[in-house]
């Protein structure tokens, strides 16, 4: 459905460039037959989803479902606003509804997925990202469904390598760019993360998931954790159990003075573990108002 | 809880059984008001110093605050309880076969061992609850809750409730 008043038409390009109040204003200003245009609910929903006012996001999409119960695309956004909500149940309830009339669309198979997964159920979510991919092998919700799958399983490699397919064929793809820098960073990868995640909150500002785990990664990136780069790596776990074994090792082997040392210096090392990376953000705090 | 999906491809392969519903028992409220979860990295120190007794008993909290699905809490469970068996199985055992003093339970050596036995029982425990945890993390839910307070009672209390079962009650089961 095309938006005829340019008003809309405006409002769809701010809600399209991240400036939903910007959109909302534009709404206001359109004539007032365009209430009677589903598409103008669906506009007037996602700006409201932008601003993360769920509530009157979710009354906008049931105005736009008054007018056209069964249009997909309404459906497929009143799930986002719902599963926002943590209304998983009422939200895949929405979404079966869209499935019911377009079983086999890989966008709708890919967002069940993720919602299932949120639900913990991931291997009906694996099972429906095959389903989708039998349907469209090359479609880009796939590979980008799959890297998140991939880590919420806690396979960061293979997250990694399919965030990489999703950005083959958009480079510009946010999401893409978001979970490359976060399985990345699961991996232990800070730098290269860093540069990914960067990328994703220029694209979209607004995105606050994005924008504090940004900050999150520039907060770990700074040369002051350098020295905390190892646990980054091969994780606290690894590090910690290196460290008992060759701790008890020279101890059992009578190196007692050598024990001693290693043992302040790896106990030196895991204080400065747990007091740099709060001290550092209280002192970024300091320096950069708005900083969180 | 979270219920599993019993979802299966149709045998003409259509996606009918895998869009069947499988959240109508997901309970955002009560989820919301469940206690947020402890990070599974901390929980190490725990296995270390409590031994597999502590770290079974944190974990088995800790399944039930994350959005696990209900195999992987029971699996949790599994675990845990399957990590302090073999704890006290090694303490019975180094007792009936009457080993070196090094090695039997109270000594230095069986306490290294038992260590080492609970640190095993956490690693599989991390990774039977790190799925949950990325859930957690991925829906931005608010932050983990401290583990110092039931960190530090599961140390002390739980700990000296393992020590207390292998130098006291299994003897008794010695034939």
């Amino acid at each position: 459905m095309e938006p005829r008043d340019p008003n809309l038409t405006l409002a769809l390009h701010f809600v399209e460039t991240g400036q939903p109040q910007r959109a909302l204003t534009h709404l206001d200003r359109a004539n007032a037959d365009q209430t009677d245009n589903p598409f103008f609910w669906y506009v007037r929903g996602q700006a409201l989803y932008d601003l993360e006012e769920f509530d009157s996001a979710i009354q906008a999409v049931h105005k736009g479902l008054t007018l056209a119960p069964e249009a997909i695309f309404l459906l497929y956004q009143l799930c986002n606003c719902q599963s926002r909500q943590g209304n998983l149940a009422a939200a895949e309830r929405t979404l079966l509804k869209a499935l019911q009339q377009a079983p086999e669309d890989p966008e709708l198979l890919c967002r069940y997925a993720i919602l299932v997964s949120e639900g913990g159920q991931l291997d009906k979510a694996e099972q429906l990202v095959e389903e989708a991919a039998r349907f469209d092998p090359e479609h880009p919700a796939i590979a980008r469904t799959q890297a998140t799958l991939a880590y919420l399983t806690g396979h960061d490699r293979q997250a990694a390598e399919a965030s990489r397919r999703t950005l083959l064929s958009n480079p510009d793809d946010i999401y893409g760019q978001y979970m490359l820098g976060v399985s990345l960073a699961a991996e232990g990868r800070v730098g290269d993360a860093d540069v990914y995640l960067r990328t994703a909150a220029r694209l979209d500002p607004l995105n606050e998931a994005i924008t504090s785990t940004t900050r999150h990664s520039r907060l770990i990136a700074h040369w002051l954790l350098w020295p905390l780069r190892p646990v980054q790596r091969f994780g606290p776990m690894k590090i910690w159990l290196a460290a008992i074994v060759v701790i008890f090792g020279l101890w059992e082997l009578g190196f007692a003075k050598l024990t001693t040392t290693l043992a302040t210096v790896y106990l030196v090392y895991c204080v400065y573990s747990w007091v740099a990376p709060p001290l550092l953000k209280w002192w970024l705090q300091r320096q950069r108002p708005g900083y969180r | 809880m979270i219920g599993d999906s019993n979802a299966k491809v149709t045998s003409d392969g259509s996606p009918k059984g895998l869009l069947s519903p499988s959240l109508q028992d997901y309970n955002a409220h009560i989820i919301a008001s469940r206690p947020k979860p402890w990070r599974l990295s901390s929980q190490m120190y725990v296995a270390f110093f409590g031994g597999a007794l502590a770290i079974a008993v944190i974990a088995i909290l800790n399944s039930r605050r994350l959005p696990l699905a209900t195999t992987k809490q029971r699996m949790t469970l599994a675990i845990g309880v399957l990590g302090f068996v073999v704890t006290l199985l090694a303490a019975y055992l180094a007792t009936l076969l009457n080993i070196a003093p090094t090695w039997r339970p109270g000594s230095t050596g069986f306490r290294v061992l038992a260590r080492v036995l609970a640190v095993i029982t956490y690693l599989a425990l991390y990774r039977a609850q790190r799925s949950g945890e990325r859930i957690y993390t991925f829906q931005n839910q608010g932050g983990f809750a401290s583990l110092w307070g039931p960190g530090l009672t599961a140390v002390f209390g739980l700990n000296f409730v393992q020590n207390w079962i292998i130098l006291n009650l299994l003897p008794l089961l010695l034939p």
